[in-house]
């Protein structure tokens, strides 16, 4: 465990620091049951992960600064991957407050940001949304202190890597392709 | 600045003749200047629709372009506000620190030290303007890169300058060093006059004992009523043109029933907080309405508390229940929150059934309800017209159970057939019980001290909770008052005693202070009503 924790803390440190990216050499998704921003009941690993390729950003409704800027690069990225979305590869947003961000909040945030299909706002019980951001390295304890991360990957290879939030679109269509293309 | 000096002077005389003359008339003439001195010119008032909005008041184009890869997004997406606060003093975020945009902070004479070292000399207005549209600080150095860019037009750009060189001082209409306005509407029709002045005499009552205790913060509460006109359009108008004549702060007690949603958009629009608005039918689903709060459940609420409870009645939850609804826009939300709610609860769906224009179809309509076989009306009408049914229903020797969400129904509920004596319904969202020692005793001294009207007492409590509400969330909410921080303030209300209603809680995502409602049944013989459940949650 503590040798996984450092994996990740150096990953952390120095995705932010440069942003670079850097893989990661096992994740385990778990199969949390979450709702979509459409109040659907969904299991994680099963509906949004299985056999897909994916990039996941950590964001919360009532954060003003740093989450508008991370989910209008989640629009742009929308808009550069155009039909690839859905089909070959799939946005999530997972929510780092679940117990304000309900499924109606994350909707009224999701059409702000003109997300389209393909794009999965997640919520849930609060312990079951909190081991899940453990599970994926995005846990913290104060939900002003998350870190701009996105962690990108292809769950038929295995591969997963994290960025730093702010990485420009047009690298991070790179990241995700790359992934995608890894066999 | 001679010519300034000696018109202050002028006017502190003249304040001190009229103060012996007329006492009163001293403390009016300094609301007066004050009151001047706060309000924002209307550049520096376009400025600040731009600051927080990122919207132009224009119309014209406002861009924001992201980091390096200049992802464009309106600018009502990321307006100034969303990271340097309404007060510019930064609100940092992830790892984020958004600079402090006081003036005072912007132009320290000796520059800025940044915490990454960054240093550069005080702003003025054009490097001002280059750090908007080119992320750039006097300097020359880049600003951090989760500072957009921003496309505007030089109006623009001159009016949010303007608007920047008064951040953190400018104070919200109705606010000033010593007094805070507070607004409420009564409605104008004759026949709901005694509403009118029970809102009146319990608010005015209310406000004068928190003023004669000091205030709040030293400030007088001063109270402006209007009231309302014959149309949702015209009532708008008025009350917004009373809200920005009067500069009201925040509103309590406002009669808002038959243009609720009028009214509510004017608030949210307006930016004004309303507490406790007197209505059946409270705005409070999602895009949530964040500056009206409510403080009972209305129909709709209500109506789910009672399918909960006639879900569990049922013997068999398959067997299905009926809708029945005069034609009613309103029905509509109350229609959609019982189907919802059935679906929840695992009684549904619901047939729905309009209720016949005339009267002399009624009995063919109960017959054909009775074929549908099921036994459970939810019954949104009047009074009247739920008697009209369950007689019909009576001839043909059926008698489904009645379920009446709200006050759809009074005491004529009594002439109801005895066949339907234990099989009524009714649910209200606040009883007897809610009143604590403590309430109906400040509620009484009330009442004693100001000599309250002896009518609608239901009214003068809800008016009463309203107030007490809107005092505690002024306490909470501090010195430093803005409506912002009054919002934040009510939303960390947690099971607040009025003492006369249901504890009341609001949240970031509720704005219904007691969500839930008490079931009653009827006594056909006393005819009176009676407890038929304790107090039902419905959050």
């Amino acid at each position: 465990m503590p040798i996984k924790l450092l994996v990740i803390l150096v990953a952390l440190m120095s995705a932010s620091a440069t942003g670079n990216t850097d893989s990661i050499s096992s994740l385990r998704i778990p199969d949390t049951a979450v709702y979509d921003q459409n109040g659907k009941r969904l299991s994680f690993y099963t509906d949004l992960i299985k056999g897909k390729t994916v990039a996941i950003n950590f964001i919360f409704t009532t954060c003003t600064t740093i989450c508008p800027t991370l989910t209008a690069m989640f629009r742009k990225l929308q808009q550069d991957l155009g039909e690839r979305i859905g089909l070959e590869v799939g946005l999530i947003s997972v929510s780092v407050d679940p117990a304000t961000d309900t499924p109606e909040r994350l909707h009224d945030f999701a059409a702000k940001f003109k997300a389209g299909p393909g794009w999965t706002f997640v919520t849930g019980n609060k312990a079951e949304i909190d081991s899940l951001l453990q599970a994926l390295g995005a846990a913290v304890g104060d939900k002003n202190d998350h870190t701009p991360m996105i962690l990108v990957g292809n769950d038929v290879t295995g591969y997963w890597t994290r960025t730093y939030g702010l990485t420009p679109p047009a690298t991070l269509v790179k990241v995700i392709t790359r992934a995608a293309n890894r066999e | 600045m001679v010519h300034a000096t000696r018109i202050q002077a002028y006017i502190i005389c003249l304040a001190i003749i009229a103060g012996l003359i007329l006492p009163g008339s001293f403390g009016d003439l300094v609301f007066a200047g004050e009151a001047a001195q706060d309000l924002l010119t209307a550049q520096e008032e376009s400025g600040k629709q731009i600051y927080v909005h990122g919207t132009s008041p224009g119309g014209r184009k406002i861009l924001a372009y992201l980091g390096e890869s200049s992802v464009e997004v309106p600018g009502g997406t990321m307006p100034c506000a969303n990271c340097h606060g309404l007060d510019g003093r930064g609100k940092p975020e992830g790892g984020v620190v958004p600079s402090n945009l006081t003036w005072e902070a912007l132009t320290k004479p000796y520059g800025v030290t940044r915490p990454g070292g960054r240093t550069h000399p005080p702003y003025t207005d054009r490097a001002l303007e280059v750090a908007i549209t080119r992320g750039l600080d006097p300097a020359g150095n880049k600003l951090l890169n989760v500072m957009p860019h921003y496309q505007l037009s030089q109006e623009d750009l001159g009016n949010l300058v303007a608007y920047l060189k008064r951040l953190g001082r400018d104070r919200d209409p109705g606010l000033t060093e010593n007094s805070i306005t507070i607004g409420t509407t009564i409605p104008a029709r004759v026949d709901l006059a005694g509403i009118g002045q029970a809102i009146k005499a319990v608010t005015t009552a209310f406000f004068e004992d928190v003023n004669s205790r000091g205030g709040i913060y030293n400030r007088k509460i001063e109270l402006k009523i209007n009231a309302t006109s014959d149309t949702p359009m015209t009532t708008s108008a008025i009350v917004k043109r009373f809200i920005q004549d009067e500069q009201v702060f925040a509103m309590t007690s406002a009669f808002t029933a038959g243009a609720d949603k009028e009214l509510a958009a004017l608030m949210d629009n307006l930016e004004v907080p309303s507490v406790g608005p007197l209505t059946f039918y409270p705005q409070a689903g999602f895009p949530l309405n964040r500056h009206v709060f409510y403080i009972l459940s209305g129909v709709d609420g209500q109506a789910r508390v009672l399918v909960n409870f006639a879900c569990q009645r049922m013997p068999d939850k398959r067997a299905g229940v009926l809708i029945v609804y005069s034609d009613d826009e309103m029905a509509k939300g109350v229609l959609a929150a019982i189907t919802d709610q059935c679906q929840k609860s695992g009684c549904g769906p619901p047939e729905n059934y309009g209720y016949p224009q005339a009267d002399s179809d009624v009995p063919g309509f109960a017959a054909k309800l009775k074929e549908t076989s099921k036994h459970v009306i939810f019954f949104l009408g009047t009074g009247r017209e739920a008697i009209a049914l369950m007689q019909a229903a009576n001839e043909l020797r059926w008698s489904p159970t009645f379920y009446l969400p709200g006050a759809g129904a009074g005491n004529e509920i009594f002439d109801a057939p005895t066949s339907f004596g234990q099989k009524i319904f009714f649910s209200v969202p606040s009883s007897p019980e809610d009143q604590t020692a403590d309430g109906i005793e400040g509620f009484r001294a009330l009442a004693a001290k100001h000599k309250l009207p002896a009518h609608h007492l239901a009214v003068q409590r809800s008016v009463y909770a309203a107030a007490r509400i809107l005092i505690e969330g002024l306490k909470r909410a501090g010195k430093d008052l803005s409506r912002e921080k009054l919002i934040q303030a009510l939303e960390g209300l947690y099971e607040y005693p009025t003492g006369v209603t249901p504890a009341i809680t609001y949240g970031i995502n509720r704005r219904i202070g007691a969500m839930g409602a008490y079931v009653v049944a009827i006594d056909p013989q006393r005819k009176r009503f009676l407890p038929a459940s304790g107090w039902i949650d419905s959050h």
